[in-house]
């Protein structure tokens, strides 16, 4: 009983100093996130959200660059077509003229277009960079949950990155709207076959109005073509504006949002794609319109926005001079 | 925004490449530099259309890579913070004091 009663005091009743350190210990971890006003589920959702900015404009960039290549694509031949033309194309050369394998690639290919160096590691070097950009923008938040606590001050100087890189997707996404891609080799390959019918003088009127009817319906085809490829490159661009418009309300809000808001706003982005897929070009229009009159509504944004702006045209003048 | 650049340069682009297809194997040898160049033309034009509604700079790369390293040291100092909270109670627990 002695033992016991001995061992009472340093269990039961700790010293005013062991209550010290209890308090120090509990009121150290209970106080940052009251003074931060952040949790590290709240980081964790603001990271991810920029990591699925940073996906979602990849995706843009890439069908930005396979525009840009169908544009200037030649027309796709089966391999008896390229037989044919590879023969009649050698047989139409004087037998004099030399052969060697640039000439052979082009008897074999003659619709191919040879981009020079300059112009491929320019284009590599627009798209490659701006999928950078997107890239060092997630990195930022690499480290937040750790340092959710400490992190606000930081986290809201990501806006006017999220503000600018926001604005560029939506500004993309409107320049290919007003802009449609045109199938160039498709389009003149469909001319080409129409202009012989019309020089045809075997056909009769009847061989001609059902050839040209034909040809119509490849025409309409190639305009279809071109439809779903402007559209694919609007709707990723809509997408990537979107996920960057929830990345800046992250950012702005970050310790003001509740948890539930938070969820609310990353959920949505997950289904941004779901909500573009299927829209026409006036609805996306529409859509990315909303966008850039978020951006310019609010007075923080606007003043973003509107530095973004001055940036471009000082590009544009820069540009023309 | 309709760009004229861009229009032209496929307007170009198309009216040769017509002649082209229509043009026979000797002749298109002839063609096939100034095609290439129209067709660089829209390249170009697009990339220009594309480049004008970019306002990053390099100096924003390296301003985004200072937050980050603000954010790495905030996370450094909040596990030193959370280390310190469990050595205090460690402390707390285990050291017996008089």
């Amino acid at each position: 009983m002695n033992n016991k009663n001995e061992m009472v005091p340093c269990v039961k009743k700790p010293g005013k100093r062991r209550y010290v350190w209890r308090i120090l210990s509990r009121g150290l971890i209970f106080a940052l996130p009251l003074l931060s006003g952040c949790t590290g589920e709240k980081a964790r959702q603001l990271a991810t959200a920029a990591t699925l900015f940073k996906s979602n404009a990849h995706d843009a960039i890439t069908a930005m660059r396979g525009l840009m290549d169908a544009q200037i694509a030649p027309t796709v031949k089966t391999d008896t077509q390229r037989a044919d033309q590879f023969v009649s194309n050698i047989l139409s050369l004087p037998v004099a003229a030399p052969l060697d394998s640039n000439m052979m690639d082009m008897a074999i290919d003659p619709y191919s277009i040879k981009l020079s160096s300059a112009e491929i590691a320019a284009r590599n070097a627009l798209l490659d960079n701006l999928d950078q950009e997107y890239v060092a923008f997630a990195s930022m938040f690499d480290d937040l949950e750790r340092g959710s606590f400490l992190a606000a001050k930081s986290v809201a100087k990501t806006k006017t990155y999220a503000a600018t890189l926001t604005a560029q997707m939506s500004g993309i996404a409107k320049v290919v709207a007003d802009n449609p891609p045109e199938l160039i080799q498709q389009r003149v390959a469909v001319m080409t076959q129409i202009q012989k019918v019309r020089k045809d003088q075997t056909l009769t009127a009847d061989q001609k109005r059902q050839q040209l009817s034909d040809l119509l319906n490849l025409w309409l085809g190639v305009k279809a073509q071109e439809g779903s490829l402007q559209q694919g490159v609007v709707s990723k661009c809509l997408i990537a504006a979107s996920s960057g418009q929830s990345v800046l309300q992250l950012a702005d809000s970050y310790d003001r949002l509740s948890l539930d808001d938070i969820n609310q706003l990353t959920t949505g982005m997950i289904s941004l794609a779901a909500q573009v897929s299927g829209k026409n070009l006036t609805d996306l229009k529409t859509q990315n319109a909303r966008i850039q009159s978020f951006l310019a509504a609010n007075s923080d944004y606007k003043a973003l926005a509107d530095s973004a702006l001055e940036k471009i045209q000082s590009q544009l003048i820069s540009g023309a001079k | 925004m309709n760009n004229k650049i861009i229009d032209d340069a496929k307007a170009a682009a198309e009216a040769l490449d017509l002649a082209y297809n229509q043009a026979d194997f000797p002749t298109q040898i002839q063609l096939k530099p100034s095609r290439d160049a129209a067709f660089e033309a829209v390249d170009a034009a697009e990339r220009t259309l594309i480049g004008s509604q970019l306002a990053f700079t390099p100096a924003n790369i390296s301003e985004m890579a200072g937050i980050r390293g603000e954010i790495e040291k905030a996370a450094d100092t909040q596990s030193l913070i959370v280390g310190a909270e469990k050595l205090v109670a460690f402390l707390a627990k285990n050291v017996p004091i008089a």
